[in-house]
């Protein structure tokens, strides 16, 4: 059976040229798939997406506060008259650093928030302020942990930077971009919201009404989204029906990653290589609020 | 198996077999870039669900399983960009490597390719290949006679045509 031509073919595919990048590639691999395992261990939804080789990272935190019930919440800078709670940021500070080639800046809010009759709502402002510090302060530690490691000699540009992205009548929303450039990283998006009625974070969950089964209806959804953008183009790949069944999306949960955008539709958000291929980076669904109609509470969405 | 163990041996054998990973990805996509997106992808999927491993003695044939989905899937996504004529211009610019032997593979469905290149290229025993492919062993055998039978005419016809 080994005849010479077979020997021929044998010899040239053994002979097909390592590149050098290839070591540091699968190193690459293994880092990202260990940060991600590491990542969910923690009981805490952090999540951040991931770009290989040289790629620019960003990353998002979004920070939801949710008015009393009824009443409005506005930007402090809006010229609408408002009733009800205010929520602005009131100052910023910075995390500066510069190690060789290793640079850090980081800009940290503080929110104010502020009941009807102009008294601050102390409660609020503070554990918004604490979640924000608790993202930044992972950042920076995990900064400073490069810095470290590298000795110095490292290659990393950390900025972290924010903007209110919701601001009407029932959600108040701070989005958070980091941008992480080194060799390589692992792009991840972290979103947390807090309940302001009753003071404590909640999560996807806590849009719904108690017992609600969006679970089904939100993931059917995505599914349903994702065989439609696979038919109308072939460069879109999602994990869904594919040859790994056990690899394919299966369902949301009550962690899973959201906002709502300016139109007030639900953003489910899932990190790079969570439901597709790395290459396709981070990807969101929208979902048609008609889909949760009867289970979502009323005011977040429209 | 304690799941961090099998993680570690994960691992270990990818750490041990990472260039016979890319060969086989470089034999389904010929291009370098995508080689490399090919093994990173694949190694990060090895790690991430390395759990799913039932026994320790079918890492390597899992390894060999997961390069080939994701070459598989990178080919359906990519399908315009790996056109052949691309192959040939860049078959000319690397002038230290000859292709005409293993373009020859191109005239074999992606299974039988995956049969010819671990079968004769990495010395896989039937067994394992089946396992990789999950076929059984006469599938595999059956495929194996098909795809040399085809690759015999594809290299004569080569032959001649250069001699014509």
């Amino acid at each position: 059976m080994r005849d010479k031509r077979l020997e021929e073919m044998r010899q040239d595919y053994e002979n097909i040229r390592i590149p050098e990048e290839l070591r540091e590639r699968v190193e690459a691999g293994i880092r990202q798939a260990k940060e991600e395992k590491q990542m969910k261990k923690k009981s805490k939804a952090l999540v951040y997406t991931g770009r290989v080789a040289g790629g620019v990272v960003a990353a998002m935190l979004v920070i939801t506060v949710m008015a009393n019930s009824g009443a409005a919440i506005a930007h402090a800078m809006s010229k609408i008259p408002v009733i009800g709670a205010i929520a602005e940021v009131v100052t910023f500070r910075e995390y500066e650093s510069s190690e060789k080639n290793m640079e850090a800046d980081i800009k940290i809010p503080e929110v104010s928030v502020k009941n009807e009759d102009g008294t601050v709502n102390e409660e609020t402002t503070q554990k918004i302020n604490k979640s924000i510090q608790e993202y930044t302060d992972e950042i920076i530690a995990q900064y400073e942990a490069d810095v470290e490691a590298a000795g110095g000699e490292g290659h990393m540009d950390v900025e972290l930077d924010y903007s209110v992205i919701t601001d009407n009548d029932r959600l108040f929303s701070i989005r958070f971009d980091q941008l992480l450039v080194m060799a390589s990283g692992t792009q991840m998006v972290k979103i947390y919201h807090i309940d302001k009625q009753t003071g404590e974070m909640i999560n996807l969950a806590g849009l719904f009404k108690e017992g609600a089964d969006y679970v089904t209806a939100v993931s059917e959804n995505i599914k349903e989204q994702m065989r439609e953008q696979m038919a109308a183009d072939e460069m879109i790949a999602y994990w869904v029906d594919s040859e790994v069944p056990e690899w394919d999306f299966q369902s949301v949960n009550d962690d899973t990653t959201f906002y709502v955008n300016e139109a007030g539709k639900l953003m489910i958000v899932f990190d790079e290589y969570e439901v597709a291929p790395g290459y396709m980076g981070s990807v969101e669904f929208e979902i048609p609020t008609e889909v949760v109609e009867g289970l979502v509470q009323d005011g977040f969405l429209k | 198996m304690r799941a961090e163990a099998l993680q570690k041996k994960v691992e270990e054998t990818v750490l041990d077999s990472y260039e016979a990973m890319y060969r086989l990805a470089y034999t389904y996509v010929r291009s370098e870039e995508d080689a490399l997106d090919i093994v990173q992808e694949s190694v990060y999927k090895a790690i991430k669900h390395s759990a799913s491993i039932k026994q320790e003695s079918y890492i390597k044939t899992w390894l060999w399983r997961i390069v080939m989905n994701t070459a598989l899937d990178f080919i359906r996504k990519n399908q315009k960009e790996i056109a052949v004529e691309a192959f040939y211009e860049n078959g000319k610019e690397d002038s230290y490597q000859d292709f005409d032997t293993i373009e020859a593979l191109k005239v074999l469905t992606e299974k039988e390719k995956a049969v010819v290149v671990l079968r004769f290229f990495e010395d896989q025993k039937l067994s394992e290949i089946a396992r990789a492919l999950n076929e059984n062993t006469n599938t595999v055998k059956t495929i194996l006679y098909r795809s040399l039978k085809k690759l015999k005419l594809e290299l004569t016809e080569g032959e001649l045509s250069y001699e014509g």
